[in-house]
């Protein structure tokens, strides 16, 4: 029997650590147990050391985070960076977050060798992928709706996407690490935080916040390498161990994915529970977000192919686009954890060959 | 060899290695490194190496260790502490180890700003046991108090500690501030009394109390001479309350304004600085490769699987309610002595938040009561941060183990907060409870 | 002896002079930004990038040769100050000789991984543009190879039985010495 460290750095109650769990069941009861997993929440390896500390072994699979490595995983992070799209789905349906771990998977396993290069450089197999809901405003005693209410506020941004969208509305983004956000929030250092609604629970961000502004900026967080796999630990499995943990992936990137989804639900719910205002953006700034991210994804791609050395950038992003809208006709029907999961074994992951993947 | 077995043979072998005076950064480095060799491989102590301390050191909320320490420094070399310590002197001239007593306050102060223990230590430090020694308080006391008062930093709200608990056990971090300012405050308190009683059984530790009271007039003329410290603390206080900076960003706004006082009050040398600034950088660069050790042990012990031994440990001590927290105390204890908070945490709170979901205590309350038993980690021999954070910061003049016989009595009275804790758990939930 | 002693002490004097204008820049770096934000409503770019990457890294580590110099690494007294003389000197020859070993370990491995970011380009994606990352991966090797070196030439001198030459730059207390010059 094979035992495998999963190392993520979250802790074990969040939507990852029920994630990793649900991945942990799969794997040992498809390899037969042939294939034990133990998972480390942050103990082991912090986020950002992650990729590194699986590359080294100092964990046999990982919760990794592309953000971190921009030069070691920029085709990668390209694709994370193109999750404005979701802002310009036509009907949207709030599973939109679904779709687009579908259309990343595919694209990754099927069209992207460079993705699966970079990987390789990193000494780890690609099994899996996961994204989070869309990004709202969560303020305190200021109340978000036009666009003129945005100007000249101070808004916590995550990351150089969120600056520019600050910037383009008159806002200041300030860079904050998200455990600070708490008190930047309380103390009344930052007007809002650009963060997706389950971030209230993670963070207790609750406690602060007054003011939910839906969808606005929008967009998803999409760099997420769930289970990646030390290569080393790869090639000495056999091709049944390899399968299972293929199946791992594709249940953990369910699980991940729809723990956010559901959990974003529950999250707004209990917001509005304990008085905290939702608020919707009106239809001026609904269309400038949706301008903002149509002019962002042109200037996400060039900087991506001149500065970032990503070439076939707008190839790239051209190529992904029918694959999003394709997915989002799959995920229509999908209600259940389980469901999604199929769905993204069948469309995807069964079809990658576990004798020569990452050989 | 089991896993736990090789862990408990390096452990061994890191206390065997830092009581034959080897550095403890480089204790710590090593006997992780071997751990990890001899339970694993090569390549993966190897790989521990190079990724560790980089990312450990790649931190902003780590810079306002630094920062507090430039500050405390420019203070102290510019001389602008000098009128501090006659005031508390003049003012507290009725009560024996008067200036050790202004200490705690100063530091209680302090915690409100800084959300760690070890930041509190450094900025208080260089500040307040210099003069204490001038002023012929033993070397033990001065130093001790200001190790054992650096607690209360991560007690008081704001605290990096209970900002992690929160995340990670999902209690309001709010109410855990709240139970913590009550916790903070008995344990200022707690030090105040123990001061006045050891110095009053031992006329040594402290010279004798001035026979003549100081007149108003004195009082308020001494109090003139503190104004460039109160303008440092209150411009840091007013900025962080009025929404200007973070607890992170205090340190570095201390550190300026300590700089533009000092030049007000013309004392800003270049000689000033430049010793500032080489006992900022030497004291740092000497803590955080203590903090980077201790981080891949954590690793190293995180693999070990010493998790479930914790949890068979705890258990083996009973199973009525009280008995599995004296467990949890003990456990905590130990490993306090090794390990730094934040490392303690990640490693044992999986396993140990569960417990004590089962006990029937609430997890509110062991998070007060977790931050507490972590800071007094910080003073226990071998590995005791605030305690080298204070020698660091006197340098040659105090020996560590004179420091650490300086917080022994701190430690005790900390323990009996621990057991007073224990026994009415409603000292720390009154107040969350009320504010609800 | 003295030539090498006074040249160790130089580059240590350099690399920990950079972490010290370092930590100067960092207090008016933010300091600027706070300033920047609360007063004139525009933060600066990339703040906590600088401070944690480019400030903190070298605060951490480009002073450790100074500090094996000054012999202010944190060890515990406690045990070996009550063996007799010829015991101490064996212990702390001990120690020294782990120091090297350990911190020589240290710089290979700091190196390699600053070679591959070289190799990689590492960089951080701001608001501004790109920031390049890999030039701060080059102080872990610089300080611990300091510390390396510092450390091996003491167990020379501890061998050859002569003065190791290093300076011992002391820090002097401006209380004290303000009494000295009234006696
Ligand atoms: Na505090
Ligand atoms: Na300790």
């Amino acid at each position: 029997q094979e035992s495998l460290n999963f190392a993520y750095g979250y802790p074990e109650s969040s939507a990852i650590g029920i994630a990793v769990a649900d991945y942990k069941s799969a794997v040992e009861e498809r390899s037969e147990g042939s294939l034990s997993v133990t998972g480390f929440p942050m103990s082991l390896l912090s986020l950002s050391e992650t990729s590194p500390g699986v590359r080294d072994g100092l964990a046999d699979v990982g919760f990794v985070l592309t953000p971190y490595l921009p030069a070691e995983y920029s085709t990668n992070l390209f694709l994370h960076e193109l999750n404005l799209l979701i802002t310009l789905a036509e009907n949207p349906t709030g599973k939109e977050p679904l779709a687009y771990t579908g259309a990343m998977l595919e694209y990754t396993f099927n069209d992207c060798p460079e993705c699966l290069a970079e990987y390789q450089a990193q000494n780890q197999v690609y099994t899996g992928g996961g994204v989070t809901p869309l990004y709202n405003l969560l303020c305190k005693d200021v109340q978000i709706t036009s666009i003129e209410d945005l100007a000249g506020k101070r808004l916590r941004a995550g990351g150089a996407g969120f600056v520019r969208f600050a910037e383009k509305f008159g806002a200041q983004g300030v860079r904050l690490p998200v455990n600070e956000v708490y008190e930047g929030l309380d103390q009344g250092i930052l007007d809002c935080a650009m963060n997706s609604a389950p971030e209230l629970t993670n963070y207790n961000l609750h406690e602060v916040v007054t003011d939910i502004t839906l969808a606005v900026p929008g967009g998803a967080f999409a760099g997420v390498a769930s289970a990646n796999v030390n290569a080393d630990r790869w090639k000495a499995m056999t091709d049944a161990q390899r399968e299972a943990l293929l199946w791992g992936g594709a249940q953990i990137t369910a699980s991940t994915t729809w723990g956010f989804y559901t959990d974003d639900a529950v999250a707004i719910q209990n917001a509005k529970d304990k008085g905290i205002n939702i608020l919707e953006a009106d239809a001026e700034l609904a269309a400038a977000v949706k301008e903002f991210a149509r002019e962002d994804l042109n200037i996400v791609s060039d900087l991506f192919r001149d500065t970032y050395g990503v070439e076939r950038a707008t190839e790239i992003r051209d190529e992904f686009q029918p694959i999003l809208e394709k997915w989002y006709g799959l995920v229509a029907d999908v209600e259940t954890k389980e469901q999604l999961q199929q769905l993204y074994w069948d469309e995807v992951i069964s079809k990658v060959d576990p004798a020569s993947y990452a050989q | 060899m089991s896993d736990i077995q090789i862990a408990g043979l390096f452990v061994g072998a890191l206390f065997f290695l830092i009581l034959m005076r080897v550095p403890i950064g480089i204790s710590l480095i090593a006997v992780s490194f071997g751990g990890l060799w001899s339970m694993f491989n090569w390549n993966i102590a190897w790989g521990s190496l190079g990724i560790v301390p980089y990312n450990f050191a790649n931190s902003w909320v780590l810079s306002s260790i630094p920062a507090f320490l430039m500050m405390g420094f420019i203070c102290y070399h510019t001389r602008l502490t000098q009128g501090l310590f006659s005031a508390a002197q003049t003012w507290l001239s009725g009560l024996p180890g008067g200036l050790a007593i202004a200490s705690v306050f100063g530091c209680a102060g302090f915690a409100a700003v800084t959300g760690s223990s070890v930041a509190c230590s450094a900025a208080m430090g260089k500040i307040a046991v210099p003069e204490m020694m001038r002023n012929r308080y033993s070397p033990e006391l001065a130093t001790g108090t200001i190790a054992a008062a650096g607690t209360i930093g991560a007690l008081i709200p704001p605290s990096i500690l209970m900002i992690l608990y929160g995340i990670i056990s999902r209690q309001s971090v709010s109410q855990l501030f709240l139970g913590g300012l009550v916790v903070g405050i008995i344990t200022l308190a707690a030090y105040v009394l123990l001061i006045v009683v050891r110095v009053k059984l031992n006329p040594n530790l402290a010279p004798p109390v001035d026979g003549n009271r100081a007149t108003r007039a004195e009082k308020i003329k001494a109090l003139g001479q503190t104004w460039p410290v109160l303008l440092i603390v209150i411009g840091v206080f007013a900025g962080l309350f009025g929404g200007a900076f973070t607890p992170t960003e205090a340190g570095a706004i201390g550190a300026l304004l300590s700089m533009i006082v000092a030049a007000l009050y013309r004392t800003l040398t270049f000689r000033a600085i430049r010793m500032a600034v080489v006992e900022t950088i030497t004291t740092t660069a000497a803590l955080l490769i203590i903090a980077v050790g201790a981080s891949l042990l954590t690793r190293f012990l995180a693999l070990s699987g010493i998790g479930d031994a914790l949890s068979s440990s705890i258990l083996a001590f009973g199973v009525s309610p009280v008995l599995i927290m004296i467990g949890v105390v003990v456990v905590y204890l130990l490993l306090g002595m090794m390990l730094e908070p934040v490392g303690a945490m990640l490693l044992t709170l999986p396993i140990v938040l569960p417990l004590v979901d089962e006990t029937g205590y609430s997890l509110l309350w062991f998070g007060v009561v977790l931050v507490k038993l972590l800071e007094i980690g910080m003073i226990t021999p071998p590995m005791g941060m605030n305690v080298f954070v204070i020698k660091g910061v006197v340098g040659n003049a105090v020996s560590l183990t004179a420091v650490f016989r300086g917080v022994f009595w701190f430690v005790v009275i900390d323990l009996l907060i621990v057991a007073l804790l224990i026994a009415f758990p409603d000292i720390v939930l009154f107040l969350p409870r009320w504010m609800n | 002896m003295k030539v090498i002693g006074k040249l160790i002490s130089g580059i240590n004097g350099l690399a920990s002079g950079i972490a010290g204008v370092l930590v100067i820049i960092m207090v008016v770096h933010v300091s600027a930004d706070v300033t920047m934000r609360y007063v004139f409503e525009r933060p600066l770019d990339a703040t906590i990038l600088y401070v944690s990457v480019f400030y903190m890294i070298a605060i951490a580590f480009l002073p450790l040769g100074l500090v094996e110099q000054k012999d202010s690494h944190i060890a515990v007294e406690l045990l070996a100050e009550r063996f007799p003389d010829r015991i101490q000197t064996a212990l702390a020859f001990i120690a020294t000789l782990v120091t090297a070993i350990v911190a020589a370990a240290v710089t290979v491995r700091t190196g390699q991984e600053a070679l591959s970011k070289y190799a990689a380009g590492a960089y951080s994606i701001e608001a501004g543009g790109k920031i390049l990352t890999w030039p701060s991966y080059f102080y872990l090797p610089i300080g611990f190879g300091m510390m390396a070196v510092v450390s091996v030439w003491k167990l020379i001198a501890m061998l050859t039985g002569r003065d190791s030459g290093l300076s011992m730059m002391k820090v002097e207390d401006p209380y004290l010495s303000e009494e000295k010059s009234n006696v």
